[in-house]
C-alpha cells in the first residue's frame, strides 16, 4: 500500500505543478513591462504626450521592423543615415518640437516585444460617460435642502416639547379637577392653565429659562462677529482638496509653495496646476468642465480669482512661516482635515483666544536653535534646577500684546 | 409687564436664531474699516488694482532683468536639448554633502517628488498609478536616468523634462540640489557625506567627477 502511494506520489505532484505553477511571463506581459519602464514616461498608447501615441506604429512605418528597431535604437543616428524611413522619421522629430528621442538600451527581443504589446494591448475601455457640468452639482445635497430639512427637523421637536406641555397641563388639570371639584370641561381647563401660568413658581422657571437661553443665545451671537469659523464660500473652479490633498497624496506644501518661506502659505499660480493638468484633462467628478477653466486661465494669462478662506483682520499679524517651519506645525492643526475637505472651509475659530490657548499649551524645544539658547539662558537655568517643568510659547513671550498687534 | 418681558425674550431668542448665517457667508463684522486693509494685501480681496490696466496688483518682472537678491534665481541654461547637455558638462552641486542637507533633500523629495515619482523613486507614485494620468515617470535605478549627470537633475526639476513639469517656480534653487542628492542616492549610488558645512564649495563631493572649478552660473546658485 505504502509503495504503491510512493510510485504515483511523484507524478500527481508533477502533474499538479503543471497546473499550479504560473506560466512563462507571456511576451505581451514582457512587451507592457518594457513598455512601462522604457516608453510610457513620453508615450502612451492612445494620447500624444511628449511623443506620438503609439498604437498602430507599426503600420505607420509600413510594417517595417528593421527600420523601426533601428529608429528607436538611436533616433538621431537613423535621421542621419538616409534609410527608407529617414524622412518620416525626421518629419516627426519637427512634429513634435524637435524633441530628439533619447537612445533606447534595447536589444531586438525586447523592442520586438514592445511592438507585439502595442499591436496587442487592449483598447481603451468604454469609457464611462463623462458627467455632464451640471450632474457632480446635483449628486451633492443643494444647501438649500439641508436647511429646509433642518427647519423640518427643529419643527418637529418644537410640536412634541408642545403636545408634552399639553399632556402635562391635562392630567394636571384632571388632578386639581378631582381634588377641587372643578368641572373636567373646558372652561374649567382654561381656569387651570391660568392658574398656572400665574403661579408664581412657574413664572419665575419660565422667566429664568428664557434669561438663560437668551443671554446663551446672545452670548453665542456677539462672539460670531467678526469670526468667519466653517466659512465655504463657492469657489471659481470646483477644486477637491479630497482628491488632491487625500486620495492623490500631493503634500500640501506641493502647490502652497510659500509657507515655510513667507507670511502667506500662498495660493498656486495656474503653471503648478498644469505640472499635472497639461496631461489630465478629465477628472472624476465634473468631467472637462473644470479643468478646462485651468487651461484656459493657463492660456489667456488671466488669474483665476479664488476666494480667499482665511482672513485675519488687517490688525493681526501672522506668520505661516514661523509657525510651519519653525514650530513644525502640521498644517491640520489649524486648518482641520483638509484632505478629507470636498469643498475647502475654515475649520478653526481663528479668534484671539484660540490663538492665545494654544501659546499657553504649545511646548518649545529650547535646544531647537541656538537663537533660543543664547536668548533664553534663564529659562534654560530654570529648566536645569527643576522650577520649570516645561516651556511654552508664552514664556518666549508669546503672549506679548505687540507679537501680534503692531 | 411680566408677560411683554416674555415676549420681549421669546423674540430675542427667535431673531438670534434667525440671524444664524449660511456657510458662503462671512457674517457679521463690527468695524469693517479695521478688518480690511487699505493697502491692497497680497491674496486680500477688497479690490482690484485700479493703477495697472490689468488690475492685478503682483507685478511680474520686467523681461530680461534680475531682482536684488533673487540672481540665485537665475538659471542661464534654456529649455532645450543643446542647454540641456550643457548644464550637465558645466554645472556641479554647490551645496555641501552633509547629513543635515541630505536628510532636508530627503524631506523636500517627499513634498515635491514622491507623489508622482514614488517613495522610493521607482515612479509608483499615487498621482501615475490613477488611470486618469497618461504618463509613467522613469524609475531612478533605469538606465535612463542612472547615467544623469547632476546638472542635467537639476535642469529636469527647474525646467521639466518629457511630460513633467517645470518646477523652477516651486522650489529655490538650494532645495533643487539638496533634492539631486537624495535622488542619487536612490539610483543607488553610495554618498559620501562630509562632516562639517563648509564655506566654500568642497573640492571632492561628487564622487570623483569633479572636474572643473564651478562655473559663474554655479557660484550664483550657491549665494542663495
Amino acid at each position: 500500500m505504502k509503495s504503491l502511494a510512493l510510485r504515483w506520489m511523484f507524478p500527481a505532484i508533477l502533474l499538479l505543478l503543471a497546473f499550479v505553477a504560473p506560466p512563462r511571463a507571456s511576451a505581451q506581459g514582457d512587451g507592457e513591462v518594457l513598455f512601462n519602464a522604457n516608453c510610457a514616461s513620453c508615450h502612451n498608447l492612445d494620447r500624444k504626450l511628449t511623443g506620438p501615441a503609439l498604437r498602430g506604429v507599426v503600420d505607420r512605418w509600413d510594417g517595417e521592423l528593421g527600420e523601426l528597431t533601428a529608429f528607436i535604437k538611436n533616433s538621431q543616428a537613423y535621421m542621419k543615415a538616409g534609410r527608407p524611413k529617414s524622412a518620416y522619421a525626421t518629419a516627426l522629430y519637427n512634429e513634435y518640437n524637435k524633441t530628439l528621442m533619447p537612445a533606447q538600451a534595447l536589444n531586438d527581443d525586447q523592442i520586438g516585444a514592445i511592438l507585439t504589446y502595442l499591436k496587442d494591448a487592449p483598447p481603451p475601455a468604454a469609457a464611462a460617460p463623462a458627467a455632464a457640468p451640471g450632474d457632480g452639482v446635483g449628486a451633492s445635497i443643494p444647501d438649500a435642502t439641508i436647511y429646509s430639512s433642518f427647519a423640518l427637523l427643529v419643527g418637529i421637536l418644537l410640536l412634541a416639547c408642545v403636545f408634552i406641555i399639553f399632556a402635562i397641563a391635562v392630567i394636571a388639570h384632571a388632578i386639581r379637577a378631582r381634588e377641587q371639584g372643578i368641572p373636567l370641561n373646558f372652561d374649567g381647563f382654561r381656569s387651570s392653565i391660568r392658574a398656572f401660568l400665574t403661579n408664581r413658581f412657574v413664572a419665575t422657571v419660565v422667566v429664568l429659562l428664557l434669561v438663560v437661553g437668551g443671554a446663551n443665545a446672545a452670548y453665542d451671537f456677539v462672539w460670531s462677529v467678526g469670526l468667519h469659523q466653517g466659512y465655504t464660500p463657492v469657489q471659481p473652479i470646483a477644486y477637491s482638496h479630497k482628491l488632491h490633498a487625500g486620495e492623490l497624496q500631493i503634500d500640501c506644501k506641493y502647490c502652497h509653495v510659500g509657507v515655510e518661506k513667507g507670511k502667506s502659505a500662498t495660493f498656486p499660480s495656474v503653471n503648478i496646476c498644469m505640472n499635472c493638468h497639461n496631461l489630465v484633462e478629465e477628472g472624476p467628478k465634473y468631467g472637462k468642465a473644470e479643468i478646462a477653466k485651468i487651461r484656459e486661465a493657463y492660456e489667456s494669462g488671466k488669474p483665476i480669482e479664488w476666494v480667499r478662506i482665511h482672513n485675519l483682520p488687517d490688525f493681526v499679524y501672522f506668520n505661516h512661516a514661523q509657525h510651519v517651519k519653525v514650530a513644525g506645525l502640521e498644517c491640520q492643526e489649524c486648518h482641520g482635515p483638509v484632505e478629507e475637505m470636498e469643498d475647502m472651509y475654515q475649520h478653526s475659530r481663528l479668534s484671539m483666544g484660540w490663538c492665545i490657548n494654544c501659546h499657553r499649551q504649545k511646548e518649545v524645544d529650547l535646544n531647537k536653535s541656538e537663537y533660543y539658547q543664547a536668548t533664553y539662558a534663564q529659562l534654560h537655568a530654570d529648566m536645569e534646577s527643576g522650577k520649570l517643568d516645561k516651556v511654552t510659547v508664552e514664556k518666549l513671550g508669546g503672549l506679548e500684546c505687540a507679537r501680534c498687534h503692531y | 409687564m411680566k408677560r411683554n418681558l416674555i415676549h420681549m425674550l421669546l423674540a430675542a431668542m427667535l431673531l438670534s436664531t434667525a440671524c444664524s448665517r449660511s456657510p458662503e457667508s462671512t457674517g457679521i463684522e463690527y468695524a469693517p474699516q479695521m478688518y480690511h486693509s487699505v493697502p491692497l494685501e497680497p491674496y486680500s480681496q477688497t479690490d482690484y488694482n485700479n493703477f495697472f490696466p490689468d488690475k492685478k496688483n503682483a507685478r511680474e518682472p520686467v523681461a530680461g532683468t534680475v531682482a536684488r537678491g533673487k540672481l540665485a534665481y537665475y538659471f542661464p541654461y534654456e529649455n532645450t536639448q543643446e542647454e540641456y547637455d550643457r548644464a550637465g558638462n558645466e554645472l556641479r552641486n554647490p551645496v555641501p554633502l552633509t547629513q543635515a542637507n541630505f536628510d532636508e533633500g530627503k524631506r523636500l523629495y517627499t513634498v515635491y517628488c514622491s507623489h508622482c515619482h514614488g517613495k522610493e523613486g521607482k515612479g509608483d507614485g499615487p498621482v501615475p498609478k490613477k488611470d486618469s494620468y497618461p504618463a509613467v515617470p522613469p524609475a531612478y535605478d533605469s538606465d535612463r536616468v542612472k547615467n544623469l549627470k547632476e546638472g542635467q537633475i537639476f535642469f529636469s526639476i527647474f525646467h521639466g523634462k518629457g511630460t513633467m513639469g517645470a518646477h523652477g517656480s516651486q522650489i529655490a534653487p538650494e532645495d533643487i540640489w539638496k533634492i539631486v542628492y537624495y535622488v542619487r542616492k536612490q539610483r543607488g549610488e553610495d554618498l559620501k557625506f562630509i562632516d562639517a558645512p563648509a564655506q566654500a564649495v568642497p573640492a571632492d563631493t561628487t564622487a570623483g567627477k569633479q572636474a572643473q572649478a564651478p562655473s559663474s552660473a554655479t557660484r550664483n546658485m550657491a549665494q542663495n
